[in-house]
C-alpha cells in the first residue's frame, strides 16, 4: 500500500471546474480558476504573476498561507504499511473580482462581487462530490470571512474575497 | 466497486421504496448483537457464554423534518409509527454506493417518531425496533450483504457479468428491492447466479423474484427463499420487462454463511 497526499490533484481538479458567473459587464462568463502552480514567481528574473483585469474574475490559490491547519492523524496504530492515517487541512482561494475604482467610483461593481462570491460559493456547496477523485474523501466551503478588497502581486487592488475550503484526505491509496 | 474505508457521507438510506439519503444526518448503531447463555458450574474457574438468539437492530434515525410531498422524511415516516418497513442501508466506499458494495437490509417496526419544535433547525428522529415478528428475515441473522443494483434506471435486461461472492453457499438468503421511481407498467425484479462468471451462464435463483409488480415509486420487498436453498459463486441483478420501459431501483442479496 502506497501513501500520497494529493494536494496537487485536488487544486487541478478545482481548477477544471466550469463555473458560469456574472462579470463587472453583466455578462456570463466563465470563472478563471488558476491551479497551484499559476501562483509561482519566476526565480530571479523580479516577474511575478499579476491578475490580468480582463480576465477577471479570477479564483486564484492565496500566495501567503495558501495551505492552513493541516491537521495529521493516525488512525489506527499499526506497522507503516498497515496504519491508517488521515489529513485535514483548509485551502483559502483569492476570489479577484475586478480593479478597485474601475467604472467611476471603489464603490462601483460591490453589489456584482457580492453576487459572483456567493455564485461561487453555492457551486462548492452543491458540487463537493466532484472532488472524490482527487482522493479527498471530504471537501467543503469552510468559509468567506468577508467581502474586502485583494492585493495581486503587483500590489493592484481588486474587488474580491477570500474563499476557503476544507479538506479531508485519507493517505492511502 | 471499491474497498477500503469511506465516510459517512457516502452512505445512503432507503425505506419502502423512497431514497432517504438527502433528510438523514445519521442513522444507527446497525447492530447484530447475541444474548449471552452461560453454561458454567461452580467448579468452573472462568464463565463460559454461548451466542444465543440474535437481534438486529436498526438504532435510530436523525434527520431533517421536511413535509415535502410523499418523498420527504416526515411524509415517508410520520405516519409510520408502530408498522412494518423496509429498510435498506448502503455503504458506498469514498463514493455513492455501488454494486458489490455493503449494505444493511431487514425489516424493522418503527416504534417512535418524534421530532422537536424548541430547537432551532426542525429536526425529525425515528426510533427503529429490532428485526420484526411481522417481518420476513427471521430465518435469517445476519443482516448485512451486498448492493447488486445502486440507485439507477433500466430500461432493458441485464447482459453484464456478475459480482464474485467467493464461494457457492447453501444456506439460503434474501433479496432487498426499492423501486423508487417508474412508468408505472409491469416489470419482475429478479436474483440471478452462476458458476462461472459469463453472461449466458446465469440463471433465475429459484423464488428470489418480485414477481410482476408495478413500477412505482414507494414501493419495497424482501422476499427470503429456504434456509437450504443453494445459491452459486457469481450473483446479478435481472429484470423482465412486462409494460413497463424503466424502473428506478435499488436491488441488494443478503446470503446466508451457515
Amino acid at each position: 500500500m502506497s501513501e500520497n497526499i494529493k494536494l496537487s490533484t485536488l487544486t487541478a481538479l478545482i481548477a477544471a471546474q466550469s463555473i458560469t458567473v456574472t462579470n463587472a459587464l453583466g455578462s456570463s462568463v466563465a470563472l478563471n480558476i488558476r491551479d497551484v502552480s499559476m501562483t509561482n514567481e519566476t526565480p530571479g528574473t523580479g516577474i511575478v504573476i499579476a491578475i490580468n483585469p480582463q480576465d477577471c474574475p479570477v479564483l486564484s490559490p492565496r500566495a501567503l498561507n495558501f495551505v492552513t491547519n493541516v491537521k495529521p492523524t493516525m488512525d489506527t496504530y499499526n506497522s507503516q504499511s498497515l496504519g491508517r492515517h488521515s489529513i485535514e487541512y483548509d485551502l483559502t482561494y483569492q476570489l479577484y473580482f475586478y480593479p478597485l475604482g474601475e467604472g467611476g467610483s471603489w464603490a462601483a461593481n460591490y453589489g456584482a462581487n457580492a453576487v459572483c462570491v456567493m455564485a461561487i460559493m453555492l457551486y462548492f456547496m452543491t458540487h463537493s462530490d466532484q472532488f472524490a477523485g482527487s482522493g479527498s474523501e471530504d471537501f467543503f466551503p469552510l468559509a468567506i470571512p468577508a467581502l474586502q478588497s485583494q492585493s495581486d502581486a503587483t500590489s493592484t487592488l481588486y474587488h474580491g474575497a477570500e474563499i476557503s475550503f476544507h479538506v479531508k484526505h485519507f493517505t492511502e491509496d | 466497486m471499491a474497498t477500503g474505508r469511506t465516510h459517512r457521507k457516502n452512505v445512503r438510506v432507503y425505506a419502502d421504496g423512497y431514497d432517504l439519503s438527502g433528510y438523514t444526518r445519521g442513522i444507527g448503531p446497525l447492530a447484530e448483537t447475541y444474548d449471552e447463555d452461560g453454561d458454567f458450574a461452580f467448579t468452573d474457574p472462568v464463565k463460559g457464554f454461548l451466542p444465543g438468539q440474535a437481534k438486529l437492530s436498526l438504532g435510530t434515525q436523525n434527520g431533517l423534518f421536511d413535509n415535502t410531498a410523499t418523498v420527504g422524511l416526515h411524509a415517508v415516516l410520520a405516519g409510520g409509527a408502530g408498522s412494518l418497513h423496509t429498510v435498506t442501508v448502503a455503504m458506498g466506499i469514498r463514493a455513492a454506493p455501488a454494486a458489490g458494495d455493503a449494505c444493511y437490509g431487514a425489516q424493522h417496526e418503527l416504534q417512535e417518531y418524534a421530532t422537536d419544535p424548541n430547537s432551532g433547525m426542525l429536526y425529525a428522529n425515528a426510533k427503529w425496533g429490532p428485526a420484526s415478528e411481522a417481518g420476513k428475515t427471521l430465518l435469517y441473522s445476519k443482516p448485512w450483504g451486498v448492493l447488486l443494483h445502486a440507485n439507477s434506471a433500466e430500461t432493458a435486461a441485464n447482459t453484464a457479468i456478475g459480482i464474485d461472492q467467493l464461494a457457492a453457499t447453501a444456506f439460503g438468503g434474501y433479496m432487498v428491492v426499492h423501486i423508487l421511481s417508474g412508468d408505472s407498467g409491469t416489470i419482475t425484479l429478479k436474483v440471478q447466479d452462476a458458476a462461472t462468471n459469463l453472461n449466458a451462464s446465469f440463471a433465475d435463483v429459484t423464488g428470489m423474484t418480485t414477481g410482476a409488480v408495478a413500477a412505482t415509486a414507494g414501493t419495497s420487498y424482501l422476499i427470503a427463499i429456504g434456509r437450504t436453498a443453494a445459491l452459486r459463486e457469481f450473483v446479478r441483478w435481472q429484470l423482465a420487462l412486462g409494460t413497463a420501459a424503466t424502473c428506478t431501483f435499488v436491488m441488494t442479496l443478503h446470503r446466508a454463511y451457515n
